[in-house]
């Protein structure tokens, strides 16, 4: 008898072998059920623990800070963005207005541009054709 | 009654969450598994439960990775060999010096009223001969009769160190069993 057939005879009762369940699945699952609320529970007081800690903060926050004296540096800094705004938007339309009084010219240039646009596109098409 | 597929159910339990379709499981496969971890294990029995239980869990909470590219029961098989190895490591590590399973006595087993006790101390005295890499191969092939490339996938071992380990396992097994009397 060569090894194949030898360990095919000895280990073929052991293939056949079904091993009872006897409450392992039982035990698996309550196992599984307590582990997930345990899971549960810590992510719930890591959610406690966390707002907690940011009320904390919060709160500790408020009481240090000078709020006069920042509410004071804020109005300054809101109120200069909204001159520069300004500023901003009137030499914008004044460079607007000197565009327009121009409009002559520029109507003359794209009239131009177009015509030059169209006769290029006519010049391709002809030349696809003959290709 | 129809069955629903390996696939299917683990669908259910990475979608829903579904303890139900994990039970199932569970009862399909954990015959398959205990038995291979009690010859990693040299029949021992409570050791092979825990390990059972190690693998059904971390099969639950990672059961999204499931990609159903090879069968439930390789993907099972697989995670078992690494806790048994994760298992080993630590004893390993907690002990000062290199304990090999192998050469250790095996754990008794309950008698079984049709007289196979015998057998099954042979089995994992037998066993026992091999290396850990041998006896895993080899009980996955002759005993769970897994392919050569799904030995190779649960293991994380090259095809070609899966096969020399089969025929040294092999023979090894072999020559155990002639010099006790098997074969005669």
């Amino acid at each position: 008898m060569d090894d194949n057939e030898l360990l095919e005879r000895f280990l073929a009762p052991e293939r056949e072998c079904v091993i009872d369940d006897n409450g392992f699945t039982l035990r698996l699952m309550q196992e599984l059920r307590t582990r997930e609320a345990a899971s549960r529970r810590m992510r719930r007081m890591s959610r406690l623990w966390t707002g907690f800690c940011i009320a904390v903060a919060a709160v500790t926050v408020w009481w240090l800070v000078d709020w006069s004296s920042l509410r004071f540096s804020w109005r300054g800094l809101f109120s200069d963005m909204l001159v520069f705004a300004f500023t901003l938007l009137s030499h914008l339309s004044a460079a607007v207005g000197s565009l327009l009084s121009q409009v002559g010219l520029l109507n003359m240039l794209l009239l131009l541009l177009l015509l030059s646009a169209s006769g290029l596109s006519w010049v391709v098409r002809r030349a696809r054709l003959y290709m | 009654m129809q069955t629903v597929s390996d696939t299917a159910l683990a669908a259910q339990v990475a979608v829903t969450g579904n303890q139900q379709a994990f039970e199932v499981l569970v009862r399909r496969y954990q015959s398959a598994v205990r038995r291979l971890l009690l010859s990693l294990t040299l029949g021992n029995e409570t050791l092979a439960d825990d390990l059972a239980q190690e693998t059904f869990i971390k099969a639950y909470t990672h059961i999204g990775q499931f990609r159903a590219l090879s069968s439930f029961q390789t993907w099972l098989f697989r995670i078992a060999y690494r806790v048994f190895y994760d298992y080993r490591r630590s004893v390993v590590a907690r002990e000062s010096h290199r304990e090999d399973l192998s050469g250790l006595p095996a754990a008794a087993t309950a008698a079984s009223p049709d007289g196979t006790v015998s057998l099954h101390i042979d089995l994992y005295q037998s066993l026992a001969q091999l290396k850990d890499e041998e006896r895993t191969c080899v009980t996955l092939q002759l005993i769970d009769g897994e392919s050569l490339d799904h030995i190779a996938e649960i293991t994380g071992m090259n095809v070609n160190t899966v096969k020399s380990h089969l025929h040294r396992g092999k023979e090894k097994l072999a020559n155990y069993l002639r010099r006790n009397g098997y074969g005669r």
